[in-house]
This record gives C-alpha cells, sequence and structure tokens, in this order.
C-alpha cells in the first residue's frame, strides 16, 4: 500500500504526500497524491486513478481524517489524474473540484454534477483553504491544453502536475531527488514526449523561476528540493521539445 | 443502485472512518497514559516505602498501558484493513451499479449473467467485511475489559497516593485523577467503537 509522508508542517499547514506503492500492479504508472491541511478543511491535488483509490483512502486515513476533504485540485483532465472523482464523492458529495474551465464539462464524465466543479480561469486564480491563501498558476500545453498548477506562497511549496514528472524504475523509491543529473536521466523521455510547445514552456519557466520555491512537486517521481528545483527549471528550459520532435528517438 | 443503496454506501464508509478516527485517538490516549504512570513511579520511588502500595499500583498502570498498546496495535491493524476493505467494496459497488444499469437499459438477456456475476462478487466481498467486522468487534470487546481494569486500577492509585507526605499528595492526586479521566475516557472510545462495530453485524 501507499505511504503518507509529511512534507511541510507550520503556521496552521500541513503538506503530506501519499507516494510509492510496492503493491501497484506493473500496468499502472506510479502517482503521487498531495494533501494540504489547512484549518479545518484538507484539499487533495490530482487523487489519481479510480484503480488505486483504495490504496490512496487508506494511506491518507494514516494521517487525517478524510471526511475533513473538503476539495480537490485536478492539473488537468487525464485519467490518472482524476478518474477517482466519483469514488470521492460516493464518499463525500459535497466535495468540490478545482479544474481548468476547459475541462468542466468532460471531468464529470468520471462523477459528479453540475455543482462539482469549479472552473479555473486561463490566467488562474487566488484560491482560499481554510484561511491559507493558494495560487492556480497557468500551465496550458505543458501538457494539457488547460493545464493548472498550485502554488502555496507560505509554504514555498508548487505542486507541478505533469512537470518535473519522472519515470522511476520499480526499484528506486526515493521519495525527493538524491542526485539531480542521475535522476534527470529519468524525467528526460517524459518531458521530451509530453511538452509540445516550447512557447508554453518558456513562459512557464520565466514564471517559475520568480517564484521563491522550496519543494517543486510533481505527479508522477521524486520531490525536487532546495537548490534542485532551481536546477530542473534550467534544464527545462534548455530541452528540446515541441511537437516536430514526437516520433521515435 | 438506488438513492438508498447509495446512502448505505456513504453511511458504511463513514462508520469505517470513524472508527480510525477513534483508533487513532485511542493510541494517543495510551501514550500519554504511559508517560503519567512512568511519572508516577518516579515520584513515588522518592518517598521510599511509604509509597510502596502507590508505587505498585503505577507499575501496573504502566503494564496495563503497555497491554493496551498491544491489543490497539491489533484493533488497528484490522481498522486500516478494514478502511482498504470498504473503499474496494465502494470502487466495486460503483463499477457494478453503472454495469447493472447498462445491462437493464440494454434490456437483453445476456445481460442475466453480468447481473449475477456482479451480484456474486458484491455479495462475495459483504460476506468478507462481515468476517472483518467480526474480528474488530472481538478484538473491542478484550479493550472494553482493559478499560474497566483501568479504572479499578486507577481508583486504586488514588486510594494509594493518600499514604503520602502532604505536600507530595496534592501532586500525585493530580497525576492519579488524569490518569482516571483518561481510562474514562478510554472506556466511553472502546464503547462507541463497540457499538460502530456491532451495528455493522446486526
Amino acid at each position: 500500500m501507499k505511504k503518507a509522508v509529511v512534507l511541510s508542517e507550520g503556521s496552521g499547514c500541513r503538506w503530506s504526500v501519499i507516494a510509492r506503492d510496492p503493491e501497484r500492479p506493473s500496468h499502472l504508472i506510479d502517482t503521487n497524491e498531495y494533501l494540504i491541511n489547512a484549518g479545518e478543511m484538507t484539499m487533495l491535488t490530482d487523487p489519481g486513478g479510480q484503480e488505486i483509490f483504495p490504496a490512496v483512502f487508506s494511506a491518507l486515513s494514516e494521517i487525517c481524517d478524510p471526511r475533513t476533504i473538503t476539495h480537490i485540485f485536478a492539473s488537468h483532465q487525464d485519467p490518472d489524474v482524476i478518474s477517482s472523482l466519483g469514488l470521492w464523492l460516493a464518499f463525500n458529495p459535497a466535495i468540490r473540484c478545482y479544474a481548468s474551465w476547459l475541462w468542466c464539462t468532460f471531468i464529470p464524465h468520471f462523477g459528479g454534477d453540475a455543482h462539482t466543479l469549479i472552473p479555473l480561469p486561463d490566467e488562474g486564480m487566488p484560491i482560499e483553504l481554510g484561511g491559507r491563501p493558494l495560487q492556480a498558476i497557468p500551465a496550458h500545453y505543458l501538457h494539457s491544453s488547460g493545464n493548472l498548477h498550485l502554488y502555496d506562497p507560505g509554504a514555498r511549496i508548487l505542486f507541478s502536475g505533469d512537470i518535473g514528472a519522472a519515470l522511476m524504475p520499480p526499484d528506486d523509491a526515493s521519495l525527493f531527488v538524491t542526485d539531480f543529473d542521475r535522476h534527470i536521466k529519468l524525467a528526460d523521455g517524459f518531458h521530451r514526449r509530453w511538452m509540445g510547445s516550447r512557447e508554453a514552456r518558456d513562459a512557464w519557466c520565466e514564471r517559475a523561476a520568480q517564484l521563491p520555491i522550496e519543494m517543486l512537486c510533481p505527479q508522477h517521481g521524486a520531490i525536487y528540493r532546495g537548490p534542485d528545483v532551481g536546477r530542473f527549471i534550467n534544464w527545462f528550459a534548455g530541452l528540446p521539445i515541441g511537437v516536430l520532435r514526437a516520433g521515435p528517438r | 443502485m438506488g438513492t438508498a443503496d447509495s446512502a448505505n454506501n456513504v453511511e458504511d464508509f463513514e462508520q469505517v472512518v470513524s472508527l480510525n478516527e477513534a483508533a487513532k485517538r485511542l493510541l494517543r490516549r495510551s501514550f500519554e497514559i504511559n508517560l503519567h504512570a512512568l511519572n508516577a513511579i518516579v515520584q513515588s520511588k522518592q518517598s521510599g516505602d511509604r509509597l510502596r502500595g502507590f508505587n505498585e499500583a503505577a507499575s501496573q498502570i504502566r503494564a496495563w498501558s503497555g497491554e493496551l498498546h498491544t491489543q490497539l496495535e491489533r484493533l488497528g491493524s484490522l481498522v486500516r484493513e478494514a478502511v482498504v476493505q470498504a473503499s474496494r467494496f465502494v470502487k466495486r459497488k460503483h463499477t457494478a451499479g453503472l454495469l447493472l444499469s447498462a445491462v437493464r437499459r440494454s434490456g437483453k438477456q445476456h445481460g442475466t449473467a453480468v447481473v449475477a456475476g456482479c451480484e456474486a462478487s458484491l455479495s462475495a466481498h459483504r460476506s468478507e467485511l462481515r468476517a472483518l467486522w467480526r474480528r474488530i468487534v472481538d478484538a473491542v470487546d478484550d479493550l472494553n475489559q482493559l478499560g474497566l481494569m483501568a479504572c479499578v486500577l486507577s481508583r486504586s492509585a488514588i486510594i494509594e497516593a493518600t499514604a503520602a507526605e502532604p505536600e507530595q499528595r496534592a501532586q500525585l492526586e493530580e497525576v492519579t485523577k488524569d490518569f482516571y479521566a483518561k481510562s474514562e475516557e478510554v472506556v466511553v472510545i472502546v464503547r462507541g467503537l463497540g457499538k460502530t462495530a456491532r451495528s455493522k453485524l446486526a
């Protein structure tokens, strides 16, 4: 089963990650779910696919009362991101889900009704969670055409969806990047193929470089901390990507 | 799946979650009681023979706390299993609901096998859950006995504390009363657990 690990705690807010399931079947991509507890409210980012719902739910129950989950943040519409929505709503029909406006009539195919989705505009928007100010940051076309990240200025944590993602070998359970040069090889192919727009990438890198970020938390693979955050942004800014590069390498 | 069925679904799930939360609360109490008992032993040892009775009671409380911890670990692992099973059940039920609805709408004969398969799978899962709840009820019953024993032990500690010198008596009484309050809290939480667990077998 997955394990929940606290990443940051202070000023009435706690970030945790639910990651690394040794029992996960190999035909499912591994995912990280992040949990933000602030005041009496809890938000879950990219809660994952419906196949892993039991693993996520039980890991999360170890460190928080799942009844406090009031919101979900979906970076985009992929099944590994949000296909468990219907199951979360079976547990608590009052949960509301932030997602790009672009996907607000698509995501309900996974569950929910007209009131479930809270549309995020293209330019992003401030989100308040239990008195904690968070910010939805645009990351469109990286890779989805309606794609947003979540920034916590208090904790200096950026939940970066598929950006920073790495496909880790099954025997590597490290939660944090410890050797950047070795790790980035695992992220290389993923970013070359999934990230289709150089313009979008340049805009994101410029935006991210201006934010104070202590941790860059992707949906797949290890978390970047401290100087590795800047190293990643620089690496991504110089990576040859774009639709013309798709195809066999 | 009808509305009533969906409502039951949520209720089942919530019961497992509240059980898990209660088990986590009990574990915290067990840790606090252990600390209090250790503190009481240290204090009573300073007074020598005069507080031998209190020291004995505090040592028994400490041993009790260790036993509580072991029993809570047993319950905790069962509850964790119940959380996993309940979330799997919700997932299976959700999928079965969608399948059944599709089959009913199609009105085709071949749907009968699909309906039977879904119902058999849900029924098997229900039986597994029921067996798990039975084990949880047993674990809760053992915890209940321990809770009652804690109340007896703490009353005995309160009586033994009267042998202390007046300046120490107040301090020991405070520790033992706090222990008594925590023991009562454990009994209340365990009763709540028992009620939830038994309702699943009704």
